[in-house]
This record gives C-alpha cells, sequence and structure tokens, in this order.
C-alpha cells in the first residue's frame, strides 16, 4: 500500500513539475511594482515594496519559477506614476503591473487596460478602479462596503447605536467611506452629530474636538493617515474627552503605538486587514497559519513586523504568479480570469477575500482595541 | 467653548509670532523674505528630538532635568549654527556679487528644499513622537480645559519677545541690526560690520525657529518632516499683517492669525482654516501693503 501511495506521490510530483516547466517565463516574468518609495508617504512604498519582494523570493523558491520585481517609484504622484507607466506599457517582458494608492492608480489604469496589461493594485481601494475595465483589479477591499462592515461592528462591539461624531482626511476614500460609516450607523438607531474633514498632515485639532466635545458624542470615529489619528487622538486626551475613539485601518500598525503611546489604550482600530506582531495574531481567533509564517518570514527577512500594506502587497504579488501558475499563461486576459473567480482566499492580507461580480473585492471586518501597545481583537 | 478655543489659538499664534520675529528681523536687515524658516523650525523641532532621545531619555523615561536642559540647549546651538551656515553659504556669496534679491529668495527656497529632504534621509518620512516636557497638570475653568504646556508656550514667547525688544532697542548689537536695517551703506560708513550683523540675525532666526520647533513638539507630542511647510504659509501671513519687518507686528500678527484661523475651524468649517491665512495676506496687501504696524515707504522719484 505504502508503495502504491509513493508511487502515486510522484506521479503527482512529476505531473505537477512538468506543468511547471510547461511555463514559459523567459520572455515575459516582470511585475512591475509601482510604489511611493520616497516622498511623504515612502513608509507606505517601503513595506508594499518589501512584502511584495518577499512574495516572489518564497514562491521563486517553492516552485523553482523565475518571476521577477521591478520596482519603480511613483513617489505617489500621479504624474510620475503616468510618465511611469508610459515605460512599462512598453517594456514586452512585464507580465502585470501593480499601482499602489486610487490616486495612482486611477491615473494609470486605463493606460494598462488600454495596452491589455494586467493592472492589479495593492492599495487602491478606490470604488472606480474596477470599472476601468476587464484587466484591472485591486487587493484592497472596495470603498463602498468598507465603512458599513465598520458601522457594524461598533454597533455591535459597544452594544448599540448612540451619538457619532466623525472627522476624516479630505479624499475621496476617506469621504466615501466616513458617509458610509454614518449611514449604516443612523439606520442602526445611531445620531450623527458632527461631521468634518480635514487635510492629511492636520497637526492641530483642538477646533475641531473642543466642538465635538460640546455635542457629547459617545463615538468619534477618525477615518484618515495613522499620524493624523495619532495626533487627533492625543489631543482628545488632553481635552479630557470621554468619547469611545475610533480610527480607520491605517492606523493598526505600530508607528501608530510608537506615537500615541499609552494615550491609545481603549481605543478602537476598525479594518479589514490583520495586524502581525505576535500578542495581536495570538488574540485573533481565526487567524490563519499563513498570517503567522508570514509575520515570521517578513521579520526573519527585514528584522521588523509587517504592516497591512505589506501584506497587500504580499497577497497581490503572490496571486498574479500564482494566476499564471494555475493557468499556464502570461496572458494578461488569463491572469484577469483567475483573479475575477476568486473566491474565500486565505490571504494574509484579510478573511474571506472574494470578488463579486463586479470585480470588487469584499472581506470581513475587524476590530481592534489598544491596550499597552499591542491591537487586541475584540470583533467577530 | 469659545474660551477654549481663544487659548487654543493664542497658544498656536504664540508659535507663529516667534518664527515670523525670525522673518521679520531677516526682511528688516536684508529685505528678504527666508524662506528656509519654515525648514529650520522643522530641523530645530528635530534636533530637539533627538538630543532628547540620545542625552535625556531612556526608554519612556527620562534621565533628568539637567540632560533634558543640555540636550535642548545642544539643539538651539545646532539650529543656530545651522542659520549662521545657511546665510554664509546660499547668501552672502549673491549679496557679494549684487545679484538681484529675488536670487536671494530662490536660494533660500533651494535652501529650504535642501534642509526638508535631509531630515527625510536623516530621520525617515514615517511620523516620529516627541516626549512630554511639560506635564505639570491641567487647569479647569469652566468646561475649558488648558494644558500646563500651553501656558509654558505663552510664558516662552511673552520672555522671548520681551528680551529681543530689550536686545533690538537696548544694546550696542540691537542698534546695529536698526542701523543696518535703516541703510546697509551708511551703516558700513559707520563702521558696523554688516556681514557680521547679518550672521547674528539668522543665528537668532534660527534659534527662535528652534524654541518654536520644541514649543510645538512638545505641545503635539509628534513630528513629521510636513511641519516646516505647514507652517512657513502661516508664519508668512503673520508677518505681513503684523507688518514685515516690525517685531511687535510679527507678535500680533502670529496672534491673530493663530486666533483667527481656531475660531473659525470650530464654529464655521475647517475647510477655510488654511484659507483664512491667504485671506488675511490678500486684504492686508491690498489695503494695507505695510501691515498693522509696518510704516509706509515712499519710494523718491
Amino acid at each position: 500500500m505504502k508503495k502504491w501511495f509513493a508511487l502515486l506521490l510522484v506521479g503527482v510530483l512529476i505531473l505537477s513539475g512538468t506543468a511547471i516547466a510547461e511555463l514559459d517565463l523567459s520572455a515575459k516574468n516582470k511585475i512591475a511594482f509601482m510604489a511611493p518609495v520616497t516622498g511623504g508617504i515612502a513608509e507606505v512604498g517601503r513595506m508594499g515594496r518589501n512584502g511584495a519582494a518577499l512574495a516572489v523570493k518564497q514562491f521563486n523558491e517553492a516552485n523553482g519559477t523565475s518571476f521577477a520585481l521591478e520596482v519603480y517609484d511613483e513617489k505617489n504622484d500621479a504624474t510620475e506614476a503616468v510618465n511611469i507607466a508610459a515605460l512599462i506599457q512598453d517594456d514586452p517582458s512585464v507580465l502585470a503591473v501593480s499601482p499602489c494608492a486610487s490616486g495612482t492608480t486611477m491615473a494609470v489604469a486605463s493606460i494598462f487596460q488600454d495596452a491589455g496589461l494586467l493592472c492589479y493594485s495593492w492599495a487602491g481601494s478606490s470604488a472606480d478602479i474596477p470599472g476601468v475595465g476587464d484587466l484591472v483589479f485591486s487587493i484592497a477591499i472596495s470603498q463602498k462596503y468598507e465603512g458599513t462592515k465598520f458601522a457594524d461592528a461598533l454597533v455591535e462591539s459597544m452594544g448599540g447605536a448612540d451619538k457619532i461624531a466623525v472627522l476624516h482626511v479630505a479624499n475621496d476614500q476617506a469621504y466615501q467611506n466616513a458617509n458610509l460609516v454614518v449611514k449604516r450607523y443612523e439606520e442602526l438607531g445611531g445620531t450623527k452629530v458632527y461631521m468634518e474633514m480635514f487635510e492629511a498632515g492636520t497637526t492641530d485639532f483642538s477646533p475641531m474636538l473642543a466642538a465635538i466635545k460640546e455635542t457629547g458624542a459617545t463615538l468619534l470615529f477618525v477615518g484618515g493617515d495613522y499620524a493624523d489619528v495619532a495626533n487627533c487622538f492625543i489631543q482628545s486626551k488632553a481635552l479630557e474627552m470621554r468619547t469611545q475613539l475610533c480610527s480607520s485601518g491605517s492606523s493598526a500598525c505600530q508607528p501608530f503605538l510608537n506615537i500615541i503611546g499609552s494615550q491609545a489604550n481603549g481605543s478602537y482600530v476598525a479594518t479589514t486587514i490583520p495586524s502581525f506582531s505576535k500578542i495581536t495574531l495570538a488574540s485573533m481567533k481565526n487567524a490563519g497559519e499563513n498570517m503567522l509564517t508570514f509575520a515570521s518570514d517578513f521579520m526573519d527577512e527585514y528584522g521588523e513586523s509587517p504592516d497591512g500594506y505589506a501584506a497587500q502587497a504580499y497577497d497581490c504579488v503572490n496571486i498574479i504568479m500564482t494566476a499564471a501558475m494555475d493557468k499556464q499563461s502570461t496572458d494578461s486576459a488569463d491572469l484577469a480570469a483567475y483573479i475575477a473567480s476568486i473566491e474565500g482566499y486565505s490571504g494574509v492580507s484579510g478573511f474571506n477575500m472574494q470578488y463579486n461580480n463586479q470585480k470588487e473585492l469584499t472581506k470581513e471586518a475587524i476590530l481592534f482595541e489598544v491596550q499597552d501597545g499591542e491591537f487586541l481583537q475584540i470583533y467577530p | 467653548m469659545l474660551l477654549q478655543q481663544i487659548v487654543n489659538g493664542i497658544t498656536i499664534g504664540s508659535m507663529y509670532a516667534m518664527v515670523a520675529i525670525g522673518y521679520s528681523m531677516v526682511f528688516s536687515v536684508l529685505e528678504l523674505v527666508n524662506f528656509a524658516n519654515g525648514s529650520m523650525f522643522m530641523i530645530g523641532a528635530y534636533f530637539a528630538m533627538f538630543f532628547l532621545s540620545v542625552f535625556a531619555i531612556s526608554g519612556a523615561k527620562f534621565a533628568s532635568g539637567g540632560m533634558i536642559l543640555i540636550a535642548l540647549v545642544l539643539a538651539l546651538l545646532l539650529s543656530g549654527l545651522l542659520g549662521f551656515l545657511l546665510e554664509r553659504f546660499s547668501l552672502r556669496g549673491l549679496r557679494r556679487r549684487g545679484a538681484p534679491k529675488l536670487a536671494s529668495l530662490i536660494s533660500s527656497m533651494g535652501m529650504s528644499i535642501a534642509i526638508d529632504n535631509a531630515v527625510l534621509l536623516l530621520f525617515g518620512a514615517a511620523s516620529k513622537p516627541f516626549p512630554k516636557l511639560f506635564d505639570m497638570g491641567t487647569i479647569h475653568i469652566g468646561k475649558a480645559v488648558f494644558q500646563s504646556v500651553q501656558i509654558v508656550v505663552l510664558a516662552v514667547a511673552a520672555v522671548l519677545v520681551t528680551a529681543l525688544s530689550l536686545i533690538i532697542y537696548r544694546t550696542k548689537i540691537g542698534k546695529a541690526m536698526r542701523a543696518t536695517a535703516q541703510n546697509n551703506e551708511v551703516s558700513k560708513l559707520m563702521g558696523i560690520n554688516i556681514n557680521m550683523i547679518v550672521s547674528v540675525t539668522f543665528i537668532v532666526s534660527g534659534v527662535l525657529a528652534c524654541i518654536s520647533g520644541i514649543l510645538y513638539g512638545s505641545y503635539y507630542l509628534s513630528l513629521d518632516t510636513g511641519i516646516g511647510s505647514d507652517f512657513s504659509i502661516k508664519v508668512f501671513a503673520s508677518a505681513i499683517l503684523g507688518g514685515i519687518g516690525s517685531l511687535p507686528g510679527a507678535v500680533v500678527g502670529g496672534l491673530v492669525i493663530g486666533v483667527i484661523e481656531t475660531i473659525i475651524a470650530g464654529y464655521i468649517s475647517v475647510g477655510y482654516r488654511n484659507t483664512i491665512a491667504f485671506a488675511v495676506l490678500i486684504v492686508m496687501l491690498l489695503f494695507r501693503p505695510q501691515g498693522l504696524f509696518g510704516q509706509k515707504q515712499i519710494n523718491r522719484v
């Protein structure tokens, strides 16, 4: 029996080996990874680049393939991204392109769609991205769904809806997200008492917070970059506000905790991406083995914990390579067909990831509570 | 809420005022708007954060008051030195060759970009925590809450403005500064070392920017490389409002801009917060270009 089993195993290995050998990557093996590795959000680009590089390294080692990652610094600037796109679309060795945030992705997506090249954004959550064309996708949850899921998680965790105040950074994503949070919160019986937007990089939140304090809000939801959120939370503590603080997912990272320190205790972070410290992962009932391995491999490779951007880039690049292997093709239409059919994907950047018939990614919401410098999962 | 907003506005305004004084001093002496001043403010705060982390803080705890003082003094010295170097290597050559004022202005912009990028390279793009230097509790008046750091900011601003006024109006070097501001050539004929006066002005401007940066870090407890550019426009508007070249004008301008923007952000919309600085700038330039405290210049034909 053992002999037969061994023979069967060898047969499977030979067949799978043959399949690997069939995929010819000699002419087309490059994943063009666009990331802001310099400029104001270089930290995002650095993390994303590291996540993507780790994915390529591990995939090649495991499968004997020769995928290559080429990083293009788009500086989070749409003009720069368009210039880079012009270079990439003429490069025949490019298998797929992975742009970063919504702004730069929207700037280049139609260029790659017209060039017949798969465009798979690793951080863009704009609801407009999937609509650009059949070759355009994002690994980030669509803005159309995130806010609603956050409101559900908050109301359930806080035992009901009451008075909500919302501050959000002045961009499309945060605006849409904040409005969805408020809409759902009101549907669940709550009342919006204050809503205001602020510019990215705002340090002084005291005028808004003093106004919010007057409203008697029981929940303050802040959508923005972790540094802005940290400033806002620190100042709310200085004003001795008793409101429950909650921020959107970009705060689920170590730099946020470094800035805010113990003042973050008790605050919530609503996200769809896990956090990767050992304690956080231990608090996550549904954390898979792949998440633990990713966190540990990333630490070994770079000497630090990954963040959500690293996780998204890791998943994004892995899916592109898996698509090529699965379809035994480097054709963008085949890769796009594979991505569109993803259901219940067990990635490291979220739970139960799937694409709907609009090519929009959905996944589960997670609510963390900050306690003693760690994010502890309290929902689901 | 109004009292809370006013005190918050005065706190921010005091920080604007300190940097605006530096702007005004440089403008008085060289008739130059030093666009690197915002970057000096930012790098001053980073110097303080760096020295505090090296000398004064072990983990999350402070070593001793003396070590904090040493760290802050080092930051001030380095900022003063940077102010000196900025003038010595990016402006003096242009002045010696009789280059137009526009060339100096562009040079100061270039220095601003160089400083911002140097900080990005040295400290990275991520926001950094700034240690809490002043934690002596809070004061409650009605529903309003005032932090001890706000009182420190106001006190430091008041002491600095008084000290600078005394230096400029009561000391020999102050007299030389005022003479240089009035007429560069005649001052030179009177034996004043113009280069030395300009250097001192830039050193003082750098130190003031650093003090403001330290207070900013202590108040907001975080720093990022963008704070200089954000601050620049408000400080420039403050100097224009008060009358560029006028020391009391810079103080009043800073306080007025700080209070107005806070009240507008609290009662109308945060969206108008930065607009107000530009609005003040445009209105003043249209109706009173010399500012509230500036003197009207008459150009003789």
